[in-house]
């Protein structure tokens, strides 16, 4: 088995991904960090209580879901 | 102000994500690559290729499928070694997304107070019932 090969495209490889997931990733947590700062979590929760309510969840699990979609990444 | 602080604690997050991602991702890779250079995957791949088509996967799906039990991540380190299609792709997301790392979540969901074995088995469907679906909705290769 050719073990430089396996640590050169190993190396390769996960260098290309990180740096393509990097790209996404910053943009996107600066834009949660700013949604969060002016209180946009809570006031869409409060939107999404009837949301919650259809599925036969209690509405205060509408926060829950906004946490779950926005914030997940960084657990 | 608020902008500033916002780009602060992102690029904070951001730096804990990644590192997170780093330690997930190589390894994940590096067990790929042995896989691939020994051999084993061809022969993993042909072993699963008959049930994977169902849900119109090549048979490299399963070990996708297989590194989304360890993490999410690895998941993703997995779909960027191996070569599929963009409509594979998209199917083998949708089956991770519903159904990944069940031990540990079927641990803290017991913990939780839940059914564990329950959520898993209604997990492992859906997913397989959504791939399934998403096969026939999906024009193309």
């Amino acid at each position: 088995m050719n073990w430089a090969g396996v640590f050169l495209e190993t190396f390769e490889v996960s260098f290309s991904t990180i740096f393509k997931m990097t790209v996404i990733i910053v943009p996107l947590l600066i834009g949660i960090e700013y949604l969060k700062e002016i209180g946009w979590m809570e006031k869409l929760s409060a939107k999404l209580r009837k949301v919650s309510k259809l599925i036969e969840l209690p509405g205060e699990a509408a926060l829950g879901m906004i946490v779950a979609y926005s914030v997940g990444l960084v657990f | 102000m608020i902008i500033k602080q916002a780009v602060m604690r992102g690029s904070n997050n951001a730096f804990k994500v990644i590192l997170d991602l780093i330690r997930y991702i190589v390894p994940a890779v590096f067990v790929l690559k042995v896989l691939e250079h020994s051999g084993w995957l061809v022969r993993i791949a042909d072993f699963f290729e008959p049930y994977m088509n169902y849900i119109g996967l090549p048979g490299e799906g399963a070990l996708i499928i297989m590194m989304g039990q360890v993490t999410l991540y690895s998941a993703v380190a997995a779909m960027a070694v191996i070569n599929i299609t963009l409509k594979q792709l998209t199917i083998v997301s949708a089956f991770v997304a519903i159904f990944h790392s069940f031990v540990l979540e079927s641990a803290v969901i017991s913990k939780a107070g839940g059914n564990g074995f329950m959520i898993i088995g209604i997990r492992f469907v859906a997913a397989i019932l959504v791939c399934f679906i998403l096969n026939i909705l999906i024009p193309g290769v």
